[in-house]
């Protein structure tokens, strides 16, 4: 229940973030809608597993990824940025895994992630626009590729 | 005189001292070396005819002595070497041939397997068996001698053959309107799409299938992949087979070898080793006893459930039957049974190689020895050695892009006994246990130790409506009353439905560019698979043979049951387990090693220090509750491979029957970030 009410005000939060941003008090100096593709996580080439993640102007996100699963995987949501910490909330009102420090490099086109967890995770993401095939693929997150219940 | 009562003694001493009715090592009374040479036992062998494995030296002279007599176009019947020709002088022998003829295309090959010393004597069946053994084995250029002994159809004579318009009901028992095609008798092919209780058989389970509906709208079928039926000859003629036929591309129909493979004439959809010459499935034939004990439509039966036309309009469907359009996987026909003949080792072992020179890289074989007969990898290894030197050849030939060799797929035997029967028991091969649609273990199934997978096989006891117990595939209308189709049961036909997922896979595999290794694809078959033991804790089950006990079955049927989706979704990619920083976890591996992952037993799980320092483990991760424990301190990702036994909770070693390795490698990505529906950020 406590996470619960947890995860709403988290939700509204970011709303309100949202909100302010759209008022046209463009709080970010730093420029990172756009499409990226990680391509480097806490210091190797990600051989194992893929991720997209999409900023879109509006302040809603997409993120395409291949970890768990077999095929991509696609999630959205809203995020918000208060020119420090960019923070954010999934449609089902499940908010991030963490915060993250935003830093853009002088191209504007590599972007570095920093969660806020005990060990920090960094990703580094160049931008990219999303393959298509990716896009028209992927699984969204609620459902199963498995179109068939297998009541076993 | 003294040596027949001799061999009288040997004869007692055998069945005294051993289980393995094929095997004279524990006690043989000849003296050394003639009796090493000497593999197996005259036990149920062929009249007339020995295998001969000459050594080195030997073969130049044979060669010659070959193409003497080919010129002459007449038979060998001398081997061109002094010694060996006394000793076959008294045999009346009528044929000294290679047991693999030369294929000018495939003989390096042949010869670095040494597959060119094996010879076949053929002589008068009134000369003693035993004593022409002796007699070569005491020739010095002579390695081996093996007698010509008979393997059987899984259990001839307990199919329950049924014509398809014998079925009673038109209730179907297929959620066939999920499937993607138009055959419209797939309805009552449960063991694809099984459609749970029905009024015929309130016992149907939901999801006892092979989860074909599932699979097909992702892959159906290659004409790349070739799958050996060795077995009765396949009608190639049937309308629900013909388009899926392998066709040897330099081989026409006119009395000749066009192609030179080997001397097999008309070979034009594989070839019949038992006549040495045009396949056959017509063959009725009845015993002295008048039973039947000719051709009975199996080899059809069992090619119609790996191939036949899918989305044709006609009949039935084939695992691997492609979408109508031409595709589907290929059938090469590779007769070792003929009219109550054949299923000697000289055909079988002919056939197997046979399917390696010409393009199979998957072997059905729905036949072996009774269970208990052979108990250990060595005996049969020592026992049967011109089959293994064919099957490792069969493995050992690449023949598909996808895999880097050939894949062997055996039934498990239908005595409704334990331990799995050989050849499919020996742990290089895949064994396959039959259950019904009530996810229950077949009556006849045999299980235990060398049992690998599971796969529907049918059961006429759970219902009076064939269409609901037994297994419908194509048959020759000749034996069928006319018609095309039948229903028949047996781990006979739990085989081909797991030939069929493999052939499946490898379609799919190659739609992918994706390759494997014969382990690794070995490794992903079985592991493949929906939990049976769950079903197997407790209680009974009645059947034609009496009241099973479950609990008997549980870890005896192999890792589980076969699902063709499984199969595609691990060849599409191996996903990563993700793992939590800083707690110590149970993970499931699932994803891995199949829906019965909790009750596999596993053996090793191996991590490199060097992986462990990724993620900073310092307790080495284990194996409990059938789930990988870990505890990673830092976010990374790194490598691990976990093995695990494909069938019981031991594995088989070259003395003790028991399951196959299987391993599996993946990546652990250790996260501190960590979100409830598993999204990235």
């Amino acid at each position: 229940m406590k996470r619960k009410i947890m995860q709403l005000v988290a939700a509204f939060a970011v709303l309100l973030l949202a909100g302010c941003g759209s008022s046209g008090d463009d709080a970010p100096a730093i420029r990172f809608t756009g499409e990226w593709h990680l391509t480097q996580w806490n210091g190797a080439a990600p051989t194992e597993f893929d991720a997209y993640v999409v900023f879109n102007e509006d302040r809603t996100f997409a993120i395409y990824q291949q970890i768990e699963q077999i095929g991509y995987q696609s999630f959205s949501g809203r995020w918000a940025y208060d020119g420090k910490l960019l923070t954010g909330i999934y449609d089902d009102a499940i908010p991030w895994g963490s915060d993250y420090e935003v830093v853009l490099d002088e191209t504007g086109d590599v972007l570095t992630l920093t969660s806020q967890t005990s060990i920090g995770e960094v990703s580094v993401y160049r931008r990219t626009t999303v393959p298509e095939e990716i896009k028209g693929s992927a699984i969204p997150s609620t459902a199963s590729r498995t179109e068939q219940p297998r009541l076993l | 005189m003294i040596t027949k009562k001799w061999l009288l003694c040997a004869a007692i001493l055998l069945t005294a001292c051993t289980n393995d009715a094929f095997d004279r090592s524990e006690a043989n009374p000849l003296p050394e070396p003639v009796a090493r040479k000497i593999v197996n036992t005259s036990a149920d062998a062929v009249e007339g005819s020995l295998l001969v494995y000459f050594d080195d030296a030997a073969i130049a002279d044979l060669e010659a002595a070959q193409t003497i007599a080919t010129r002459a176009a007449v038979p060998a019947t001398r081997a061109g070497i002094a010694t060996v020709d006394e000793a076959l002088e008294p045999l009346s022998v009528h044929a000294l041939r290679r047991l693999f003829p030369c294929n000018p295309r495939t003989e390096e090959r042949t010869r670095a397997a040494g597959l060119h010393k094996w010879y076949v004597v053929d002589f008068a069946a009134e000369v003693d068996l035993d004593e022409a053994a002796i007699r070569l084995a005491k020739v010095a250029e002579v390695e081996r001698i093996q007698f010509n002994t008979r393997m059987h159809k899984t259990n001839a004579g307990d199919y329950h053959i049924r014509p398809l318009k014998a079925a009673a009901t038109v209730e179907p028992t297929t959620r066939a309107a999920a499937a993607p095609f138009n055959d419209p008798h797939l309805s009552r092919q449960w063991h694809y799409i099984n459609a749970g209780p029905t009024q015929n058989c309130p016992t149907h389970r939901l999801g006892a299938d092979i989860h074909a509906d599932a699979a097909w709208p992702i892959a159906a079928g290659n004409p790349k992949v070739v799958v050996a039926v060795v077995d009765e000859g396949v009608k190639y003629t049937h309308p629900d087979l013909a388009a899926n036929m392998w066709t040897n591309p330099g081989e026409q129909q006119n009395g000749k070898d066009d192609d030179g493979n080997g001397g097999y004439v008309d070979d034009l959809h594989g070839y019949n080793f038992v006549t040495r010459g045009a396949i056959s499935w017509d063959k009725g034939e009845v015993n002295d006893k008048g039973e039947q004990v000719g051709d009975s439509g199996h080899g059809t039966h069992i090619a119609g459930t790996i191939a036949a036309v899918n989305n044709n309009g006609t009949g039935v469907c084939g695992i691997a039957g492609g979408t109508g359009k031409n595709d589907g996987v290929r059938i090469m026909s590779c007769q070792i049974f003929s009219g109550g003949r054949g299923g000697t080792t000289d055909v079988i072992a002919e056939a197997i190689k046979y399917a390696a020179d010409n393009g199979a890289s998957i072997l059905s074989c729905s036949f072996g020895l009774k269970s208990g007969d052979v108990l250990s990898d060595e005996a049969y290894d020592r026992s049967f050695r011109a089959e293994i030197d064919a099957v490792e050849y069969f493995i050992g030939t690449k023949n598909c892009e996808a895999v880097d060799g050939g894949i062997v797929i055996y039934a498990a035997g239908n005595e409704g006994k334990t331990p799995c029967c050989y050849p499919g028991a020996h742990s290089n091969y895949i064994a396959v246990t039959s259950i019904s649609g009530d996810m229950l273990p077949a009556y006849y199934t045999n299980y235990g130790p060398g049992s690998n997978i599971a796969a529907p096989g049918g059961d006429y006891s759970i219902s009076t409506d064939y269409a609901s117990s037994l297994i419908l595939s194509t048959m020759p209308s000749e034996l069928n009353e006319g018609d095309d189709y039948a229903f028949m049961q047996g781990t006979s036909m739990a085989c081909p439905h797991v030939t069929g997922v493999a052939a499946l896979g490898l379609s799919y595999a190659l739609d992918c560019g994706k390759t494997f290794t014969v382990d690794q694809f070995k490794s992903m078959l079985l592991t493949s698979v929906n939990d049976l033991d769950g079903y197997l804790e407790s209680g009974t089950k009645k059947t034609a043979a009496g009241t099973l006990t479950l609990r008997d079955y549980r870890k005896q049927m192999g890792t589980g049951l076969i699902d063709a989706y499984q199969l595609l979704m691990q060849i599409e990619g191996t996903p990563c387990l993700r793992a939590k920083v800083g707690t110590l976890q149970l993970l499931p591996l699932t994803n891995y090693f199949g829906k019965s992952a909790t009750n596999l037993t596993y053996t090793t799980v191996e991590m490199a220090q060097e992986e462990m320092d990724k993620l900073g483990i310092t307790e080495r991760p284990t194996i409990a509750y059938g789930k990988l424990r870990i505890q990673c301190t830092k976010p990374g990702v790194a490598r691990i491979t976990v093995r695990a036994i494909a069938g019981g909770d031991k594995l088989g070693t070259d003395t003790t029957m028991g399951g196959m390795e299987i391993s599996k490698e993946f990546a652990i990505i250790a996260r501190s970030v960590q979100t409830e529906n598993g999204g990235w950020l």
